[in-house]
């Protein structure tokens, strides 16, 4: 699979539309930026960080798709960093968090087909801040936030 | 750093039927251990820096405060062992008291009056006095959510 993203352009401070007209434009070297997107699951039926969590992250352009990341949590319920530097682009993604198999192992009475998988778009405007995307989740419920900083 | 992997038995209670059922759960612990708290504005998208939290301790029947702080520029506290460390980590119920009216009635932002919500506590157990606790809360003018973290 090419990635499109290692060879973006990225300013540290530009505007979305400026930003956005730079994409897919190859070339220079990419600014560092300090922005980076993280995201971490809490399992609020156990009381624990969230091990062995699949999350895939897509960035979507259009109607299109294109599979960035595929990580499993740590045992501290984090994905590490998904994008940072000139990965860390402005524009809208979607990330995908399986908790399927994550609750059927934690819980013996779940039945062998229950099947939740939480989705959520979001659009990064400012690469120059880091977005944290904490999970909080039980079988039964979800709760996702995108936070800035 | 090293990490501390304690391991404990939870009974959990299933919603069906009440079936009650154990489970072994791996707690990654790191050391050591620490109260901490996060508080986060989710109508202004942006941590609660500077709200006023009461930290209180039961004692009986009642709460005793124990002290008074302010968030940092992060909206946390606890992250050094301000709330309790390794040293001063008890067992017992204790309760932080977000000031949520009075911030943001500091922030500018329009409320009723008089406010939705006013303090809102949430109370929790330290049940392990060798286990790390971060007891956020994320709240807005019309709701809150906490829960364990890590």
């Amino acid at each position: 699979m090419t990635n499109l993203m290692d060879r973006r352009e990225v300013l540290g401070a530009t505007s979305l539309a400026a930003a956005t007209c730079l994409l897919g434009s190859g070339g220079a070297e990419a600014e560092l930026a300090s922005g980076n997107l993280t995201v971490h699951v809490l399992d609020l039926y156990s009381g624990t960080p969230a091990k062995g969590v699949k999350v895939e992250l897509f960035m979507r352009r259009g109607e299109q798709l294109t599979a960035l990341k595929s990580v499993v949590t740590d045992t501290d319920g984090r994905s590490g960093t998904l994008l940072a530097g000139d990965a860390f682009a402005a524009g809208r993604y979607l990330l995908a968090v399986d908790l399927s198999d994550y609750f059927k192992s934690a819980d013996e009475t779940l039945p062998a087909n229950f099947y939740r998988k939480l989705s959520m778009e979001f659009e990064v405007t400012d690469v120059t801040l880091p977005v944290q995307i904490p999970l909080q989740c039980t079988p039964w419920t979800q709760a996702c936030s995108v936070l800035p900083g | 750093m090293s990490i501390r992997v304690a391991r404990r038995t939870l009974l959990k209670t299933g919603i069906a039927a009440g079936v009650t059922v154990s489970a072994t759960s791996v707690i990654a612990q790191h050391s050591p251990a620490k109260l901490s708290t996060h508080a986060l504005d989710t109508y202004q998208g942006k941590p609660a820096a500077g709200i006023r939290i009461d930290f209180s301790r039961k004692e009986g029947d009642a709460w005793k405060l124990l002290k008074t702080f302010t968030a940092d520029e992060n909206g946390r506290v606890g992250e050094q062992g301000t709330l309790m460390n390794a040293d001063t980590m008890a067992i017992g119920r204790y309760e932080l008291l977000f000031y949520v009216e009075e911030y943001y009635k500091r922030s500018g932002v329009r409320l009723t009056d008089p406010a939705f919500l006013d303090t809102v506590p949430v109370r929790f157990a330290i049940f392990d006095a060798k286990q790390s606790y971060h007891v956020p809360l994320y709240f807005s003018p019309w709701g809150i959510m906490s829960y364990r973290g890590s």
